[in-house]
């Protein structure tokens, strides 16, 4: 009945939005660049749901000349695409330059310049279409740059900078383009030293569910993130740099 | 050179889109060109007529669509005996505005004037007289249909293949033309009865007796009341007039035929679409109907007369009513059931629905009969036609439902019927058993079966 595409869905925040969506019933393209481990999430997915609507489509973000046929092959395979949520998303550190410089350009490949060509292909179907949504999951981290990981905090900053100017040019075309910033999330790229507060992926997914059904162009997960948020881009740069976050 | 175009199309009930390669033929020479330019681009082909399916049997995603709509001009017609021979894409409306004059009508029609001759023939529509006098495909006589090897050739209905492309939803081939007998009308006025009954099991009781002493039997169901009010109906039936009836000679003229573009003398039809637009949710639906159904009850005229198109095509007197669904759009889900399953699996239906809080905003049932061709969705029994709007809030709710509903059709011996269809597992490939899929695989495969 309602179709969505998750790119980069065979992990963290992206499979658990691919288990909501299969629980509210919708048709489901999970992406994903790994064959086997987009079989074994499907496998599981099977098992875990009886009968799901739900098809995958192997696609490596970063290869750019896989992107219009990994886009279509999902189209394809949907038949029609209600909903498109970009998840593929990296965090990588190093302690050496080198290793600071590949993880940065790492993150920025997948986070950043990734998205852009399906975002691009995703707008003009939907605005051919008329109506439907279009998300990419961004960060708290992107609000501002932190000294822990400015590559990271770079690689978000330009994906919801890229939305906020799709969203622009999108308005009036009946389709909605829309940031999602979720806070600390227990994923693999947490890894075991979660922060007090973090959530599960799976509240996360629900949340970001019933987030994209308000229809707000930009929402942080869970809410109280948005205050966060505020007090982080309202803090002055001298202060910032004195006591801001990692 | 043919002019194709990549886009967006959608299905009728706004609920499915498929983005394809659309080609707009404008005659049977471009339509080859069509073919074998996706041919060359091994792109699996569907027929589009004007769009009127519900679901996706005009889509293909990924694919070409052949869009007929430009084949619209009348070939033969003979005012004597009735019989027309006419491009796939001439519409319904187009063929009764041409012969109504001379005192016919087609043999039998949709419940909206916009589909195409091509698009009835392949789908085998039937109307409000499928039990009286069949569907669509029963009066065809011959048609021109372009199969695998791209030449034109005329199958009539006494060759053995004549039973596929009816019904066969132009899997089989392009249909370019399609003769058909047309019936003698003595007026442009048909008879018409209204009733009321209370509920579902007594709806289909009279239903059955109507249809022996009227040519058209259909009836409207409130789907909201359960309990003892289950299905309350209300029924129409009519007749044509004969020869030497008051009415005889009357109205049969286009202007006589139309609808007038005010309701009541008062409101014009096409305000009535934005103006349900603040209605169209459960409560406000529940009140619309109650209130027909309750305006049916207390009026009862005995019986009036009413214009062949105005009977017939009731889905175009709110003209693009379909919009109030915008933008999650409609689906409809058609159980075709035998009669004597009819009662229990209609009821069922409805009890399910009220269970799970899903609505239908608009129901309809139908007498038919068994088709003689050979992809029949057709049964002698009845069917339930029911109209869902699709919003994302109730989409886990309707699935679910949608599900229940193909379980209660198979178990009855039901059928799908492709014209509607939009959702139901039945009868698809299992691969792409799946709501809302462009069944281009299916269509794939059945192509290079064919050459």
């Amino acid at each position: 009945m309602k179709h969505v595409l998750l790119i980069g869905a065979t992990d963290g925040i992206g499979l658990a939005l691919a288990r909501q969506y299969l629980t509210l019933r919708w048709r489901v393209c999970v992406m994903g660049r790994n064959p086997e481990k987009l079989e074994r999430v499907s496998d599981g997915l099977r098992r875990e749901f009886s009968d799901p609507e739900l098809v995958s489509v192997e696609c490596d973000v970063t290869e750019w000349s896989r992107a219009a046929p990994g886009f279509d092959e999902a189209l394809c395979a949907l038949g029609q695409i209600d909903l498109v949520v970009y998840c593929a998303g990296v965090m990588e550190a190093g302690s050496m330059a080198d290793e600071r410089a590949a993880a940065g350009r790492r993150m920025i490949e997948v986070n950043t310049t990734g998205a852009v060509p399906f975002l691009e292909m995703a707008a003009d179907y939907l605005v051919e279409v008329g109506k439907g949504q279009l998300a990419a999951i961004g960060s708290v981290a992107g609000d501002r740059g932190r000294k822990g990981n400015p590559g990271y905090c770079a690689s978000k900053a330009g994906l919801h900078t890229y939305l906020e100017g799709l969203r622009h040019r999108l308005h009036g075309t009946g389709v909605q383009v829309i940031t999602i910033k979720p806070g600390f999330v227990k994923t693999r790229m947490l890894g075991d030293d979660a922060p007090p507060g973090a959530i599960e992926p799976e509240e996360a997914a629900e949340k970001i569910a019933r987030g994209l059904e308000r229809r707000r162009d930009e929402f942080y997960v869970p809410r109280w993130w948005r205050l966060v948020g505020l007090a982080l881009r309202l803090m002055p740069r001298f202060l910032f740099k004195r006591i801001g976050p990692a | 050179m043919i002019t194709v175009e990549r886009k967006v199309l959608h299905g009728w009930g706004l609920a499915n889109h498929a983005r394809s390669l659309v080609y707009r033929p404008r005659g049977p020479d471009e339509v080859v060109a069509a073919l074998n330019d996706a041919r060359r681009r091994s792109l699996s082909v569907a027929h589009r007529g004007s769009g009127q399916s519900y679901g996706d049997a005009a889509l293909n995603q990924g694919g070409a669509v052949v869009e007929l709509g430009r084949l619209d001009r009348i070939l033969e017609y003979d005012p004597e005996d009735g019989v027309v021979r006419a491009q796939a894409g001439v519409t319904v409306e187009k063929l009764w505005k041409t012969v109504v004059g001379d005192g016919w009508w087609p043999p039998v029609v949709p419940g909206t004037s916009r589909p195409t001759l091509g698009g009835c023939a392949a789908m085998n529509v039937h109307g409000k007289n499928h039990v009286q006098a069949g569907s669509f495909g029963e009066h065809v006589q011959a048609m021109t249909v372009l199969d695998g090897d791209g030449e034109p050739r005329r199958i009539s209905r006494e060759d053995p293949e004549f039973s596929r492309h009816i019904g066969g939803q132009g899997l089989l081939g392009t249909i370019l033309d399609v003769t058909i007998e047309l019936r003698r009308v003595h007026s442009g006025f048909l008879e018409v009865t209204a009733r009321t009954t209370p509920n579902l099991r007594e709806a289909l009781h009279v239903l059955e007796v109507l249809k022996e002493s009227h040519d058209y039997t259909v009836g409207w169901i409130d789907c909201f009341p359960a309990g003892d009010a289950t299905g309350r109906a209300e029924l129409h039936a009519a007749s044509h007039v004969a020869q030497g009836h008051p009415l005889a000679g009357e109205g049969l003229t286009v202007n006589a035929q139309e609808p007038s573009a005010r309701i009541a003398g008062m409101v014009p039809r096409h305000w009535v679409a934005p103006l349900l637009q603040g209605v169209v949710h459960d409560a406000g639906m529940r009140a619309v109907n109650a209130g027909k159904y309750h305006h049916a009850r207390l009026s009862h005229p005995s019986g009036y007369a009413q214009s062949h198109a105005t009977f017939h095509f009731l889905l175009d007197y709110i003209p693009n009513w379909r919009q109030v669904y915008w933008p999650g759009g409609l689906i409809q889900y058609q159980f075709f059931v035998p009669e004597s399953a009819a009662v229990d699996v209609f009821e069922e239906a409805l009890r399910l629905q009220n269970a799970r809080k899903v609505y239908s905003y608009l129901g309809v049932v139908k007498r038919h009969r068994e088709d003689p061709f050979e992809s029949n969705y057709s049964v002698d029994g009845c069917s339930l036609a029911l109209d869902f709007p699709v919003r994302r809030g109730t989409v886990p709710n309707l699935m679910s439902l949608v599900r229940d509903f193909d379980a209660l059709q198979r178990d009855a011996g039901g059928r799908v019927y492709a014209a509607k269809d939009a959702v139901s597992a039945l009868g698809r490939p299992p691969e792409r058993r799946s709501p809302f899929f462009s069944n281009n695989l299916f269509r794939r495969w059945d192509r290079s079966s064919s050459e």
